[in-house]
């Protein structure tokens, strides 16, 4: 299970956080950009009329026989590929990450952001024929909410009560909340919360309002997906068919690619990126900084107990070199914060430099000097083994040995995962809001940093209780500066989501927030 | 009871005992992996609730003996159980992939047979010929050369370079595995490749062996033609030994089978095999072993019994 690292799409919540709330703290009424609005298709070219027809063969890394149907469970990224395919969320991200509706027409809360209510877009109808009303969303939303249904969204919904989920009228649907939520569109954004039909207790014959309709499924081979005609959009979708096809061996997915076997690859590898020539048959997509890589340290475990180790680890990691060497052209330094495009990222803290000379005189400070520290490391993602070994490299010159605790890919998120001083994690795209509750505030179930503090608690807290954008935005830098001065990440680098298409492929998109434009085939076509 | 009779049935016993054996070595194996079934279909999205909750669902907090019990006496009912991951039934699971590997070996061992034999009996007719040199620099290469690095050149040169063959031999579940044959080409090309050269070096060796016994003299002093002493005189000597080096080559196949379907993209048991340890789905990998497991042994058994039966002396005392 090398491939998925993480299990949320994330983006930034730039026109939900201005535009949704900007009517302050009267009953907030905003309605956000809708994704149609926004996306560029950046493969097209100018000026010509898509071409109708066709059949799309997408190859991407399978998951066997446990692959499934299920917008429920999402895990294998092919998974998480269909279900975009299939079904829609209330709220998408769109291809800068921004929130925006996507089966959502108007999202509102009452002035202490405790009530929430939802406006559905008019006349969606589902690949059944029949018409998406409050029922089917107040169904979604509390199968996810109810623990014992073991959806992979609970984590997002767990916080509030399925009854507190209601249908007003047959378009607009009401969630009480027992903490106040100012961002709850962002929230419910996230790539597990998908819309289902009214009372769908089996997800074998997909029933949803995405823009493809269900046609098969053989579990680690193939499936394919026809044009859903219903589908509310103008002109797309095009393709007559698309099919996704499961490759368990990287080089046969290549080989099939090269081939044109498949027409479009997600994830290309990122070593035969930087060579493949830019005029050929086969062209790369790049969704630059999409992908968040970081280690982590461990901050009530020796020796990172002590800020001044800390700060001196994240002194002595070169950044650029990491970069040059790992991701070349596909990608750029970071600086131990999450998610750069976020509008409420705290771009005024300065860039962290490489001053090893430093991090050696915080160590002896802290009588830490030539200390001995192992990395917990695999094969498990982009750059992990890589970066883990260059680190290695580069801590000598501040007389630190690390040590590389290797364990096989497929185990790197089981049993010490969560548990070791200095590992390596990576993110994708999502908001801030999110990000902070997965990984760093006190609940957080991916606690990396064991990072658990009252006051950065407090700050995160009262900012999603902010329906002020610019005091919420303050919140939200004083919590990252918190981060940034004391916090247990080294977020080095972010990398570009690289997909490989075939040249007679248009339309395509790509997305922050995942692979392949998000998986968005509306606007694909042939020629 | 008869010997040949007695013969079977201590074979079929000795067959029962190691599959046995080999079921419980397999489930504990598996169990010992780290991970599980519930932590492998959450990756990282495994957070100890949804574990738990999950492990419930799949029935992993029973202990592994107590499970082990239960697939048992399941398996000798002949309920091959549930996959772990999705509970569809592991005998659908399987179903079309056994097909799939028996078609794909099944072709590999209808070319072997005889391109064994031909390229063996005629290395061994000038022993360190022109033939037989240039037969023992290509197999001795093969053999040298692991499966995948053979799959691997084999892709590069017919599918990427020479566009003859496609690089994948993807099957498309609607259709007959017939109605597109070419993509059987690479991946029987490449079992080939090592299972001959070793059948050819064995044969190779035994029928050198023969055509020096005295008969095989006698018979070329008594002016009869060469091809007519290899063929009448040679050959039915070697169809025993020959049946057991190709009867040996059968677990070989099997093992290559996981190589070659992995290189290929080959959905068959192998491929099957490689995903279902990596979900842990304990339930698909026994049902495979066990198959695994039964093709050895039967395939043993029926050439041991062939060898007693085509030898005259054997069969009598017999």
């Amino acid at each position: 299970m090398a491939e998925v690292l993480d299990n949320h799409v994330g983006g930034v919540g730039r026109l939900s956080r201005r535009d949704l709330l900007r009517v302050g703290a009267a009953v907030a009424a905003g309605v956000v950009g809708t994704a149609e609005g926004l996306s560029v298709p950046v493969t097209a070219r100018a000026q010509e009329t898509p071409k109708r027809g066709g059949r799309l063969r997408v190859g991407s890394r399978g998951g066997g026989a446990a692959e499934t149907l299920s917008p429920m469970r999402n895990v294998n990224e092919i998974d998480i590929m269909r279900t975009h395919v299939l079904y829609e969320r209330l709220f998408a991200y769109d291809l800068n990450g921004a929130v925006v509706n996507q089966l959502a027409a108007e999202a509102s809360s009452n002035p202490t952001a405790t009530v929430w209510r939802i406006k559905l877009l008019p006349g969606v109808e589902w690949h059944d024929g029949s018409r998406l009303t409050a029922d089917d969303v107040v169904y979604s939303l509390r199968y996810i909410a109810t623990k014992e249904n073991n959806a992979t969204g609970y984590t997002e919904l767990s916080y509030i009560k399925p009854a507190d989920i209601r249908r007003l009228d047959p378009l607009t649907v009401e969630i009480g909340l027992d903490q106040p939520n100012a961002l709850l569109p962002t929230s419910i954004a996230a790539r597990t919360i998908w819309m289902v039909k009214d009372g769908t207790k089996s997800f074998d014959r997909p029933n949803g309002t995405g823009p493809f309709k269900f046609e098969s499924f053989n579990a680690g081979e193939r499936s394919v997906f026809t044009r859903f005609d219903g589908y509310r959009k103008h002109g797309g979708p095009y393709l007559d068919a698309l099919e996704i096809i499961s490759f368990s061996n990287e080089t046969a997915r290549l080989n099939a690619l090269q081939t044109n076997e498949i027409d479009v690859m997600d994830e290309y590898p990122l070593p035969l990126a930087k060579t493949l020539p830019a005029t050929g048959q086969i062209r790369l997509l790049r969704a630059p900084r999409a992908f968040t890589l970081t280690m982590y340290m461990a901050v009530d475990l020796p020796p990172f107990t002590d800020n001044r180790v800390r700060q001196a680890f994240r002194l002595m990691a070169n950044r650029q070199q990491m970069v040059n060497t790992i991701l070349g052209q596909f990608g750029v330094i970071g600086n131990d914060l999450f998610w750069p495009t976020d509008p409420d990222y705290a771009s005024q803290l300065p860039q962290r430099a490489y001053d090893p000379d430093h991090a050696k005189s915080l160590l002896r400070a802290a009588g830490k000097e030539n200390v001995n520290v192992s990395i917990y490391t695999a094969d498990a993602g982009p750059g992990m083994l890589e970066s883990a070994t260059i680190f290695a490299e580069q801590a000598k010159q501040a007389g630190v040995t690390v040590t590389l605790n290797k364990v096989p890919g497929d185990q790197y998120y089981t049993a010490q995962y969560l548990k070791v001083a200095l590992g390596q994690g990576g993110w994708s795209a999502r908001p801030l809001t999110t990000q902070f509750a997965q990984v760093l505030n006190t609940t957080a179930p991916y606690n990396e940093t064991h990072w658990r503090r009252p006051d950065f608690d407090n700050l995160t807290n009262q900012a999603r209780r902010t329906l002020d954008a610019k005091k919420r935005r303050q919140l939200w830098v004083d919590a990252q500066t918190l981060l940034w001065n004391e916090g247990g990440y080294i977020i080095w680098g972010f990398q570009d989501n690289v997909d490989g298409y075939w040249t007679k492929v248009h339309g395509l998109k790509t997305s922050v927030a995942r692979w392949l434009g998000a998986y968005d085939f509306t606007d694909v076509y042939l020629s | 009871m008869s010997p040949l009779l007695r013969e079977i049935v201590l074979r079929l016993g000795a067959g029962v005992f190691t599959l046995v054996a080999a079921s419980a070595l397999i489930y504990l194996g598996v169990s010992a992996l780290p991970g599980d079934a519930a932590t492998a279909a959450l990756g990282k999205d495994a957070t100890p609730d949804l574990v738990a909750g999950l492990r419930k669902q799949f029935g992993l907090d029973r202990p592994v003996l107590e499970r082990y019990g239960g697939w048992l006496s399941g398996f000798l009912r002949g309920n091959l159980g549930y996959s772990l991951p999705t509970g569809v039934p592991v005998t659908n699971v399987i179903r079309d992939k056994v097909w799939n590997t028996v078609v794909l070996a099944g072709v590999t061992m209808a070319l072997l047979v005889p391109l064994a034999i031909v390229l063996g009996a005629v290395s061994a007719l000038r022993p360190d010929g022109t033939v037989d040199q240039s037969t023992a620099a290509l197999t001795l290469t093969l053999i040298a050369t692991p499966q995948f690095v053979i799959g691997a050149i084999l892709a590069v040169v017919f599918a990427v370079w020479l566009k003859w063959l496609p690089a994948v031999s993807l099957i498309d579940p609607s259709r007959p595995l017939i109605s597109r044959p070419s993509i059987l080409v690479l991946p029987v090309l490449t079992l080939l490749a090592s299972a001959l050269a070793q059948s050819v070096r064995m044969i190779r060796a035994t029928m050198i062996e023969v055509l020096e016994l005295p008969y095989i003299e006698a018979a070329r002093l008594n002016g009869i033609a060469e091809w007519r002493l290899l063929l009448r005189h040679a050959l039915p000597n070697i169809v025993a030994p020959a049946i057991q080096v190709l009867a040996y080559n059968v677990p070989w196949l099997l093992g290559g089978v996981v190589i070659v379907e992995s290189v290929f993209e080959y959905r068959g048991v192998g491929l099957t095999l490689i995903t279902a340890v990596q979900s842990r789905d304990l339930p698909t990998v026994e049902a495979l072993a066990m198959l695994t497991t039964v093709a050895i042994v039967a395939t043993s058994l029926c050439a041991d019994m062939t060898v007693i039966l085509l030898n005259p002396r054997l069969r009598r005392r017999a």
